[in-house]
């Protein structure tokens, strides 16, 4: 690029001209005469004495200031963005209302879980003390954690139990093993 | 009933189910949605143990009527100060009643004793409800509120549902109710972000919960704080660390969830954690720690006791009293008046030498200033965590006499310990990148991805679930 890039001039100011001050009278001093403010002095001495203000009426009631909405938008951690952008990439799924979509995702996670996640059940099924009414329902809920256990469905939960026992039982060099407390 | 236990799980589905099966804008839809929300919330409540949920309704309606009765004196000043001020009384003696009584007459009857007047005060043998510290706050706030006029006096069901929503009833985070109400007075909106980071959340917070916190309680914190003369000073220093990460785990996994499960059924709670653990100096510390409880302690005692408007000395009294009442809050004990006189003790100092710091000096460096943060939290924190003052000096004794011995943490803690102190330092905008993505998910994507996660902790966490923390204060 050139250098020597010429700059548009800009155009001369025009002068200014001075507006025509308009000189305004100066007030003068008022000057009362000696009798005349003896007059009003006099006046005020023997004039009756002000009739007292009206109290003034009470003032209304202040609107409460509360926010109309609740908590304002972004204090919330679920305040993520701004709810009118709309982006749907290739890959979006076709856009349902987001009631819909959380049932979906309720709906199809229970059956999941009721399949893969037996362990659960079972743990639940060992702290419930045995009484008539219950009884049938842990037997019911122990067949249902083997029946899942002879398709393999335990397996995904079993085997990370087991890595994660690995994990909680492994110590520094010449550290001594953990005792039994320190093992959940 | 604990968040991250089957039975919750159950409860949860079905309260989701029948709270969006009155989903409508219609008044007799808004009213029987929170009627249900409302039995629901003392279903909850009552698991624990059904006597404390007359405590609860008694709270809502005596708060409901002090409200009405400020509202109803409006430019009586007098009369209004009368309801507040017996509202106020009985909120606190509540509170007193449950968590001080018998604090405060075990330290009397000693005081008696030395002056010659030796009595036998009567104990009482009564259980502490679980929430009363946050419920009484809630009612606290309400008629305060009321009198400065931030809010009008709500509706009888709107007020119940307020102080015993469950999500936040246990253990917050403290819901004003200029948040909350409003929100209760129309039909409940959901979104795709709010349906994904509620997820999102739930799923964290029970990871914390469940694997993290559980872990490094079980395997590491509970043996070391029982019995601290049996470990090496390295052993107890880390305890301390654990016990840092262990308390941030559980109590952030706590509020996660409470927001998660509240943005589920369209409602939204305010942020209550920050990374807390890179704060650069206490005040920044409590911008990001229990956030609804220190701005709850501003606005209701550190601001009516003069806050910083009349003068250093008056700020620091207001800020020392502040922390100590604060500490008090958590529990009866000295322990936690410590743990509060430390913190207070620190925001005195740090205000200060914000005043009196010689121009020429240099600036401490940030990173020095969240190391500096970091310890002091975790010196009180060892307050916080031990059953007696006795405990703490022999504690704190152990970690200064420098006594060499083996290190019980095993590898996992020490890997979880590390975890919990790397998500203080990672993205914060992490989350909500994460659920921005999710939401364009199909449902079914999502929801295998929820099971899957939810299998995965089932098999990292230990056998049962331990209380929250935060559940005894």
């Amino acid at each position: 690029m050139s250098k020597n890039r010429k700059t548009p001039t800009r155009p001369a100011r025009k002068p200014l001209k001075a507006k025509p001050r308009i000189a305004r009278p100066k007030a003068k001093p008022v000057e009362l005469e000696a009798d005349v403010a003896a007059q009003i002095a006099a006046e005020i001495d023997t004039a009756p004495p002000a009739p007292e203000p009206e109290p003034a009426p009470a003032p209304a009631p202040r609107p409460a200031r509360v926010a109309a909405c609740g908590l304002p938008f972004g204090h919330s951690p679920v305040d993520i963005g701004d709810p009118r952008i709309e982006e749907a990439p290739l890959w979006a799924a076709p856009r349902v209302s987001a009631l819909r979509w959380a049932l979906g995702i309720m709906l199809i996670s229970q059956p999941v879980l009721l399949l893969g996640n037996t362990h659960a059940l079972t743990n639940w099924a060992n702290q419930q003390p045995v009484t008539p009414f219950s009884a049938p329902v842990l037997t019911a809920i122990q067949s249902w954690h083997d029946a899942t256990a002879r398709y393999g469905l335990d397996q995904p939960v079993a085997r990370g139990a087991a890595t994660w026992r690995a994990l909680r039982e492994a110590r520094w060099p010449g550290q001594p093993p953990a005792r039994p407390d320190q093992n959940g | 009933m604990l968040f991250p236990t089957l039975a919750f799980h159950l409860f949860f589905v079905a309260v989701f189910l029948f709270s969006w099966s009155l989903r409508g804008s219609a008044e007799w839809q808004i009213e029987w949605r929170k009627i249900g929300l409302l039995v629901a919330s003392w279903i909850f409540y009552g698991a624990w143990d059904w006597r404390f949920v007359s405590l609860l309704l008694l709270s809502s309606a005596l708060n409901w009527i002090a409200g009405n009765a400020i509202h109803a004196n409006e430019g009586q000043q007098g009369r209004q100060k009368l309801w507040l001020t017996a509202g106020l009384v009985f909120n606190l003696g509540v509170l007193g009643l449950f968590k001080y009584y018998n604090f405060f007459v075990l330290q009397l009857a000693p005081v008696l004793t030395s002056m010659g007047w030796e009595r036998d005060l009567p104990v009482l043998e009564i259980i502490l409800p679980v929430g009363v510290s946050f419920f009484t706050f809630q009612g606290i706030g309400y008629l305060v509120d009321i009198y400065r006029r931030d809010t009008p006096p709500a509706r009888l069901l709107d007020l119940t549902l307020l102080m015993c929503f469950f999500p936040h009833l246990l253990a917050g985070p403290i819901v004003r109710p200029t948040h909350l109400i409003p929100q209760f007075q129309t039909a409940p909106r959901l979104t795709r972000e709010m349906v994904a980071m509620g997820l999102l959340l739930i799923v964290w917070g029970v990871f914390k919960k469940a694997v993290i916190a559980s872990e490094i309680s079980i395997a590491f914190v509970d043996p070391l704080f029982a019995d601290p003369a049996k470990h090496g000073s390295l052993d107890l220093l880390l305890g301390a660390y654990a016990y840092a990460v262990q308390i941030y785990c559980d109590f952030s996994a706590y509020t996660d969830t409470a927001i998660g499960l509240a943005a589920l059924l369209g409602y939204r709670f305010p942020r209550n954690f920050d990374q807390p653990y890179r704060a650069a100096s206490l005040q920044d510390f409590w911008r990001r720690w229990h956030i609804s409880l220190s701005s709850w302690l501003r606005d209701y005692l550190y601001i009516p006791l003069g806050g910083s408007r009349h003068g250093l000395a008056r700020t620091c009294l207001s800020l020392g009293l502040t922390m100590v009442l604060g500490g008090l809050w958590h529990g009866a004990s000295w322990n936690f008046v410590i743990w509060g006189m430390i913190h207070g003790g620190m925001l005195i100092a740090e205000r200060l030498w914000k005043e009196f710091r010689p121009a020429n000096l240099p600036h401490v460096p940030h990173w020095l200033g969240v190391v500096f943060t970091f310890h002091i939290v975790t010196l009180a924190w060892i307050f916080f965590r031990c059953a007696s003052f006795a405990d703490s000096m022999a504690y704190l004794g152990g970690l200064a006499a420098l006594a060499p011995g083996a290190v019980t943490a095993g590898p996992l803690v020490v890997g979880l310990m590390l975890l919990g102190m790397g998500l203080h330092f990672g993205p914060p905008r992490l989350m909500p990148a994460i659920a921005l993505r999710l939401r364009l998910a199909p449902a079914w994507a999502v929801a295998l991805l929820l099971a899957g996660c939810l299998m995965l902790v089932e098999a990292m966490r230990p056998d049962g679930v331990a209380p929250f923390i935060y559940f005894q204060f």
